[in-house]
């Protein structure tokens, strides 16, 4: 059996760091010792916490959105007059008035019942689940269940 | 229905009644305990997949461990999007696991009902196939034969295997188009047989969302049941490349619309048949759809690697054909489809 591998080599091994001749050389040794293997499967259910846990706190405020706040935050704010002199200038008003022209006709298009579609992805898909009955076939190389995006919303 | 399961199931009905391989095996011999293997020998690997198209290619790359006879662990590392994903199989059971969405899809096979399709296909390929040595290779180190697939009708090579002089695991498939071209290929490397492969390593981890995939869930070979389950007169197609066959179907409701799906096979090569009678057009806003033809019907196909979907409307049903075949096939199989 070869010698053990040090901690930072199996951190490099889980985040496929290391060149492919230590990395098939490390992944042949897992195979056979039970010590390393534990040591291994502690680092990938660290590794997965990790990931899971910055993927639940990922918050990212939009620029935007963040100088408007401190501009609000730090201007004074503005007497009632001022505010109504504001809404009253045709630079507000006009776009308004076609801003509620524009959503009236919106609301109308989309009361009319819409036509179904299906995503051609679906058919791709089933097609590569049924093509697995096939003897020596490899199915669809990307699994379907994990890039598809349309839903079956029941089965008959 | 997955490849690793089929195999399995595959073994359970043959096994019983084949005598084991002889030293020397015949081709026709190799070809059936090249199927059986993976249901008795436990290995470690990487497995590249490639398809390739007209206009674009796919591939991926995973680890994959498997226990004989029906536990596999398929652990993506390429393409980037599905880096760290999972697929566990445990018997007719399959885990994909998407880290990024934190959920896993489980689809559940119905045995008997893919036992015969996957007992189908097989005896469609014996039929439709000659099955040739050609002379052993050495194949990333180890010894190989090699079986040569070639279409009785066209004498076309469709398919080449490296099988595992010892353990008779496939380590290199080669599939080809008509005009000899590769159209893919999957291989296995760093392979290393053993039975020392840790239970846990086949455990879905806790914690992620479930959902179930009922899509792909009952399918059945009774075509002919399943087309007269579909709610609605569906057609058949008069016209099929020689060989082909009907082994699987299904009814699907999308979005409440009830999908008739039939696959046909000549034991290598495949054709799916979508219909559905109400106003439910395919939506190809992902794709670059191209214009065509099928019969007199306007119709738009889009080539996904070596896959074409090809779509239409007679007016009154919705088709969609998906293959590896040639457009022009398709297009004579569409316009076949007639009451």
């Amino acid at each position: 059996m070869n010698p053990h591998f040090s901690h930072d080599q199996l951190i490099d091994y889980v985040h496929g760091e290391l060149s492919p001749s230590d990395d098939a050389v490390l992944q042949q040794h897992l195979g056979d010792c039970a010590a390393c293997r534990a040591l291994y499967q502690e680092e990938v259910r660290i590794s997965e916490s990790l990931r899971s846990y910055a993927r639940a706190t990922e918050r990212e405020m939009p620029a935007g959105i963040r100088n408007a706040l401190f501009d609000a935050i730090e201007r004074p704010a503005p007497s009632w007059q001022e505010r109504l002199v504001v809404w009253l200038r045709p630079a507000i008003t006009v776009p308004v008035a076609c801003a509620l022209i524009i959503a009236g006709i919106a609301g109308y298009e989309t009361t009319r019942p819409p036509g179904t579609t299906i995503d051609a992805v679906y058919y791709l898909d089933d097609h590569a689940a049924l093509t697995s009955s096939v003897p020596f076939s490899e199915g669809n190389p990307v699994p379907a269940a994990l890039l598809s995006s349309e839903s079956v919303d029941e089965t008959e | 229905m997955r490849r690793s399961s089929a195999a399995l199931l595959l073994a359970a009905l043959l096994t019983a009644s084949t005598p084991p391989p002889s030293p020397s095996p015949s081709a026709a011999g190799l070809l059936h305990s090249a199927m059986i293997a993976a249901a008795h020998v436990s290995y470690v690997g990487e497995v590249q997949v490639l398809r390739i198209g007209m206009e674009r290619s796919d591939a991926s790359i995973y680890r994959v461990e498997h226990k004989a006879p029906g536990e596999t662990r398929r652990w993506y590392v390429a393409p980037q999007g599905l880096y760290g994903d999972e697929v566990i199989t445990r018997g007719g059971t399959e885990y994909s696991i998407d880290v990024k969405r934190e959920e896993v899809v489980v689809s559940k096979d119905e045995d008997a009902d893919q036992q015969i399709a996957t007992h189908g296909n097989y005896r469609a390929l014996l039929a439709n196939y000659d099955a040739l040595s050609a002379p052993d290779e050495t194949f990333d180190g180890r010894r190989t034969h090699v079986v040569v697939l070639n279409n009785k009708f066209t004498g076309e090579t469709t398919l080449r295997l490296h099988i595992d002089a010892v353990t008779h695991l496939v380590l290199e498939r080669q599939e080809y188009a008509g005009d000899g071209s590769l159209i893919a290929e999957m291989r296995i490397e760093q392979l290393r047989y053993t039975n020392s492969i840790p239970k846990a390593v086949f455990d879905v981890p806790a914690g992620l969302r479930r959902v179930n995939d009922p899509a792909r869930a009952r399918e059945s070979s009774d075509v002919q049941q399943v087309i007269a389950s579909a709610g609605f007169a569906a057609l058949v197609p008069k016209y099929l490349p020689e060989g082909f066959g009907p082994v699987a179907g299904d009814v699907v409701s999308i979005k409440s619309v009830p999908t008739l799906h039939v696959l046909y096979s000549d034991g290598i090569r495949t054709i799916s048949l979508f219909q559905n009678e109400k106003d439910a057009a395919i939506n190809l806003s992902r794709f670059k759809a191209k214009e065509t033809l099928v019969g007199n019907h306007p119709a738009r196909y889009v080539e996904e690697g070596p896959t074409t979907l090809l779509a239409w409307s007679d007016g009154a049903r919705h088709f969609a054909l998906v293959s590896e075949l040639r457009l022009s096939e398709l297009r004579k199989i569409g316009a076949s489809l007639a009451p």
